[in-house]
Formats: C-alpha cells, structure tokens, sequence
C-alpha cells in the first residue's frame, strides 16, 4: 500500500509541461506564431511565402515592435504607457513640420524628436516615482495632453520628409525592409540593457516588489525613470517611422497604438503587475499582430470578421499562456 | 540628482538639434501637382464642365443665388501608360476599404463588390477598420499581390507615402470618397468635393440668418480630412464673406447621434441662429437636443439619412442637406476600369447627388427603408434588401 503511494507521488513529482513556465520565458507566444505559420502554409503556401508577403509582415512589425519594446520595460517596472500612441502621433507630426522637405534638417530634426520622447518619458518617471501618481492617471492623462497638443499644431496633414527618410521606410531588398533595421537595433539595445546592465537587474527587482528593492539599495526612483524615458525615446522612434513612412505628418498617425502596444506585451507573457516577462514574449506577441493582420488580406478573410478573431486570439493566448497569478 | 542631470542632458541635446535643425539648406520639391500620368494631363474642357455640374445642383436646389466656385487644377490625364489587356478572369482591382465600421462604409463596400462582380472584376479587399495606421499597412499587402489597379478609401493623411510607393510599382491608384496627397502620384480622385460641401452649407446658413448672427460648428472627427476640409472652406468662406456671422464654437462628435445630442445639448443655451454641421448624424442629435431642451431647433446642415429624415418628418425643422453618397465606389471602380483600358480619365470627378431642403423632404425620405439607408440611393431594391436596408 506504501509502495503504491510512493510510487503516485514520484509520478505526481515527474516533470510535467508547465504552461506557466513556458509563458514566462515568452517561448509560448513563439508557438503560438509557429502554429499559425504552419496554418498558413498549409492554407496557401505559395501567397504566404512570397516575399513580398514575408516583407509585408516584417514591415508591420517596426512601428508595433518599436512601442511594444518600450511598453514591455514600462510593464517590468509594473507600470504602464497609455501615452505611447500620442506620444509617436506628437513626435511624428513634429519630425514632419520640422524637417519640411529641408534634407540638412534631417538628423538634427530626429535627434531632437528622440529627445522630445525621452522628456515625455521623463516627466511621466518623476510624476509616477517622485509625485507617486499611478502610472495609470499619469499616462492616461498624458494620452490626452499629447494628442491635444497635436490637434493644437495642426488639425489637417502638414509637413514634409525628405525623400531618403521615407524611401528608408518604404524600400525593402528581397523580403526585407529596410525599415525593419530600426527594430532589431531597438530590440538589441533594450535586450542589452535589460540583460546586461544593472539597470536592467533593477527593472525587474523594482517590478517584483519595489518596496524590497528599495530597502535592497535599488534606486527605484531612477530605474523607474530611465523605464519611462526608453518608453519614450521608442515612442517617438515610432513617430519618425510612421512620419516617414506617410511622407507628411499627420494629427491622427499614431492613434491606437497603445492598446495594441499592451496586447502585444501580454500575449508575450509579460504580467501587467511587473517583475515578470521577456523581450522574446513581446516580440512574439508583435509577429503575432503582424502575422494575423496580413493574413486578413492575403486570405480575402470576411473583414467583420477582424476584431472578432484579433480578440478571441488574445484570450486564447491569455487563457492558455498567462501564468494564473498574473491575471 | 539624477533626474536633474538627466533633464539637463536632454535639454541640452534638444536645443543643440533644433539650432542645428534651424540652419539654412535647400527645401526639396514637394511635387504638389504632380500626378502618376508623369505629366500627361491637359486641360479639359469636359471635365471642368462635369465639376462645375456638381456645384450647380447644389446651388439652385438650396436656392443660393452665387455660389463661387473655388479654383481647383482640372484635367485629363493620359491612361495609355497603364492599359492593359483584359485578363481571361477579368481585371483584379484591389479595395482597400474604411472597413464596415458602420453603415456608410457597409453600403460602400457592398455596392463596390456588386459591380465588381456585374463587371467581372476580382477584387482584392482590405479593411482598415477605420484606421490609417492599420489602412498604410493595408495598402502594402495589397500591393504585394500585384494588382491591375488599386482603389483606396483614404482614412487619413499618413497613407500617402505607401499609396506613392504603390503607384511607383506602376499600380495606379484611384482615390475614392476622400482625398490624397497629389504627391502621392494617385491618377484619379473620385468624390465629392470637399470645398462643394463646406460652401454649399455655409452659404445656405449665411443665407438663413440674413449674413450675421451666431453659429457653431460641428464636424466629425478631429484630424480626419473628411471632416476637416469641408470645415476649413466654410471657416475661410464665413472668413471672407460674412464678417458679421460669429462662430460662437467649434466642436467634434465623431459622427455619432449620441455624442451629437450631448455637444448640442451644450449648445442649446447659447442662443444659436444656425448650426453649421458635416453630418446628418449631428443634425439628428442636435434636433433632440433642443426637442429635449423644449427649444425651436435653428436651421442645420449635413449630409443625407434616412435616419435622419424619418426623426424630423413630422417636425417643423430648417435644413439643408448635401449628399455623400456612399456607392460613389462603383464610380471608383468604373474610374479604375478605365485607367485599365488606357481611356483618359478627369484627375478628378467631384461626384453628382443631389442637394436639398426641408421643402423637399418628402421626396427622398424612404419609410420602408431602415435608418441605416444613405439617400438617394442608386442601389437596386434587390441590393437594398440583400444589404436589410430595406423591405
């Protein structure tokens, strides 16, 4: 009798295939992307491997991937940006007034654009560590602020890149966009910094409990900070990337983004309450978004059909990937 | 201490950029009149006669007596560089669609897909849901599948530099219910005039109050050019011409009744003469708002529901209404046929429907038919009832 609850325990005890696990290290959004991949194939192989498909799904990941990178830092420290849409809307508009077809512009015009996002990011920092505003009604605020700021500037299309800044974000080689440069190098920068920085060890601590990290010597206020300012300096990336993809700057080009931005960041495996998730989630979770908003057109799928399918995809991985002490 | 330093280095970096940014150069061109036909458009005397037609109608029908016609560059353009040979399965054109995110839209589409399939067209759709972050992406995919011709619902002004890239791969592109960047290289714009609807309601209010007194303004959707140009040509119109009318406030409601009943439930106390409107969805709310509000609702504006002409058919209520008739997508499609068959095309047919006032309400009200119906309606009885518009 013994023997024969040893023997249930030891197979109770045997490892098992642990969701959750899989979740956090962000590999099960990548299964999920496999799948579809597969499915597709299946479906219709010759239109989905083209390479003008395979650039397709590529180029409508720089703008997502560059703000969902930035939300994901955010989401580690247990903070949130509902302002990275306005903010890539504000800074996009911006880079195309400034510029105004002037190539001498160009550079400076970026450098200063980044730096616009980096203060949004900043002020959003010292509001949520120094004034201890929730993130929340700080970013929400902001999401407004920005885009009223916008409208102020201009209610209709204004503003001009120059003409390598939008071919870079039109042109591709074969199936690459050259565009897509900008998020691997965003991808590598914030995975260097989250891995091999201490500012990195310090997002995640301050994540997992601030209070803890605090009384361990983490400066929680800076590494808050720094979080904001790279949600910011990506949102603003996204901005240049959707001015120079548009040619002109637009009020309205960045609208949405945000709660995309989420999404992608929770499908990846990252926990809204911070301390858990990974840059290879997220980007999971942004190929995702890609891989199913350009199968609607190549598969001509019934267009009432999107929000429908876009939502149940999110449960589905929700439901299935997301560690149940993360809901 | 950080965030001082932090703050310091940022400024810093921004005011050195915008110095440097500020310094002197070159602009380069911004191609505004250029279209796709690489300069093969002449003058015409047809098609300046066919848009003119346009503000005639409206002119006569709100009983206007000068309607000024603001200079717009009209043209031929020369087609022959994208005929092509009907293939054996017919033209594959690509829509890329606002989406049916409500029934203007829902009517849009389907009337595309119904002469597409009475022409013989493939048609390649794409929703942007509303949306012109998601329609830029739209207009790549769609481009990828090397279509013959490609028609595009603009959503916003940020689709321009992938409708240039689309017409630089030798698609031509035609813009429909909306407008485009001339830069963007688009061979043929298909609507109804922007500048037509903002006059034509400014004028018709200017004429209701005599030239002076106290409006407001409603539009859609802040930033959305469906919204803001009509808006524009009748701010510059009130501007110029009637200095005496005060613009008292200037509010959106994102064509929804709802928020259109709330911002002129807010309007109701400030003594308005006439309410300058984009929208029958805001003339509908503004009449409950001030029904609501136990007040005589002022002469307003729009274009043409049967929504709203069902809400005020027994109510003794001033308008004027201008149609924007939503299977103007056939002549978009017809418009792209032609550009297949090398035909010269006008670089822009400002789209026939006609206006009308109250005086005439019972003519186009359709009672059998839904809320949902956009009037008039070139739709068969069989495509209205296919669509439950109506019985």
């Amino acid at each position: 009798m013994s023997t024969a609850v040893a023997t249930t325990a030891r197979a109770r005890q045997r490892p098992r295939l642990d969701f959750s696990r899989v979740a956090r290290s962000g590999l099960a959004t990548w299964i999920v992307v496999a799948a579809l991949v597969l499915g597709l194939t299946v479906h219709d192989a010759s239109g989905f491997w083209t390479t003008g498909n395979i650039a397709n799904v590529l180029t409508a990941m720089v703008v997502l991937g560059l703000v969902s990178v930035g939300q994901n830092v955010v989401v580690l420290t247990g903070g949130i940006d509902l302002s990275v849409g306005s903010a890539a809307t504000l800074t996009g508009l911006l880079a195309a007034i400034m510029i105004d077809g002037y190539p001498e512009r160009a550079i400076p015009v970026v450098i200063a654009v980044l730096a616009i996002g980096a203060l949004i990011g900043v002020g959003h920092g010292l509001l949520i560590a120094r004034v201890k505003l929730p993130p929340f009604v700080v970013t929400l605020a902001t999401f407004f602020i920005l885009q009223g700021v916008a409208f102020m500037i201009t209610s209709s299309p204004t503003g001009q890149v120059t003409k390598n800044l939008s071919n870079f974000a039109l042109e591709k080689t074969g199936f690459f966009p050259h565009a897509f440069i900008v998020l691997i190098v965003a991808v590598a920068l914030v995975a260097f910094l989250l891995y091999r920085t201490a500012l990195g060890r310090n997002v995640y601590a301050v994540g997992g409990d601030s209070e803890a990290a605090r009384s361990n010597g983490v400066p929680v206020t800076s590494t808050l900070v720094w979080a904001y300012v790279v949600c910011g300096l990506l949102a603003a990336a996204a901005g240049i990337m959707l001015a120079a993809r548009a040619t002109i700057g637009s009020p309205t080009a960045g609208q949405g983004l945000e709660l995309s931005a989420i999404a992608a960041v929770v499908i990846g495996g990252s926990s809204l309450m911070g301390g858990r998730g990974t840059l290879v989630g997220t980007v999971g979770g942004v190929l995702l978004f890609a891989l199913i908003e350009t199968s609607f057109t190549l598969l001509q799928i019934e267009a009432t059909l999107n929000d429908l399918i876009r939502g149940l995809v999110i449960i589905a991985a929700a439901a299935i990937f997301v560690s149940k002490d993360d809901r | 201490m950080f965030s001082r330093r932090v703050w310091f280095v940022l400024g810093l970096g921004l005011l050195s950029a915008l110095v440097l940014a500020a310094c002197g150069g070159s602009k380069e061109g911004t191609e505004e009149t250029a279209t796709a036909s690489g300069g093969g458009c002449k003058p015409s005397k047809s098609v300046e006669t066919a848009y003119d037609k346009a503000w005639e109608q409206g002119e006569q029908a709100l009983e206007l007596t000068k309607l000024e016609i603001p200079k717009t560059e009209l043209c031929e353009v020369d087609t022959s560089k994208w005929q092509k040979e009907e293939p054996s399965g017919g033209y594959k054109i690509a829509f890329a669609a606002q989406g049916p995110t409500n029934s203007w839209a829902a009517e849009n589409e389907e009337a595309f897909k119904t002469k597409a399939g009475e022409l013989g067209v493939e048609e390649l759709y794409a929703s942007a849901d509303g949306d012109a972050t998601k329609q830029v992406d739209n207009i790549q995919q769609l481009a990828s599948q090397e279509p013959d011709a490609m028609v595009v619902v603009p959503m916003g002004s940020s689709i321009t530099g992938q409708v240039k890239a689309a017409t630089a791969q030798g698609i031509p592109v035609v813009a429909c219910a909306g407008t485009i960047a001339p830069s963007s290289g688009v061979v043929s714009t298909v609507t109804r005039s922007y500048e037509l609807q903002g006059r034509l309601w400014a004028e018709w209010i200017a004429k209701q109050i005599d030239g002076k007194g106290r409006i407001a303004m409603i539009s859609g959707i802040a930033g959305v050019p469906t919204a803001e140009y009509p808006k524009k040509a009748a701010e510059e119109l009130f501007a110029e011409k009637y200095p005496e009318i005060e613009i008292v406030s200037k509010q959106y409601d994102d064509w929804s009744p709802t928020k259109a009943k709330t911002v002129a439930a807010s309007l109701v106390s400030k003594n308005l003469d006439a309410i300058w409107s984009d929208s029958s969805f805001t003339a509908l709310g503004v009449y409950e708002a001030y029904k609501e509000a136990g007040r005589p609702v002022p002469p307003v504006t729009g274009d043409a529901s049967n929504a709203y002409l069902k809400a005020i058919q027994n109510a003794d209520v001033k308008f004027a209404l201008s149609p924007f008739p939503p299977e103007m997508s056939t002549q978009c499609l017809e418009t792209a046929i032609s550009i297949l068959k090398g035909e010269p095309v006008p670089n822009f047919v400002n789209v026939e429907a006609p206006a009308f006032t109250d005086k005439e309400k019972e003519k186009y009200l359709r009672p059998e038919c839904s809320e949902n119906l956009w009037i008039p309606t070139k739709l068969s009885d069989e495509e209205l009832k296919s669509l439950k518009l109506c019985e």
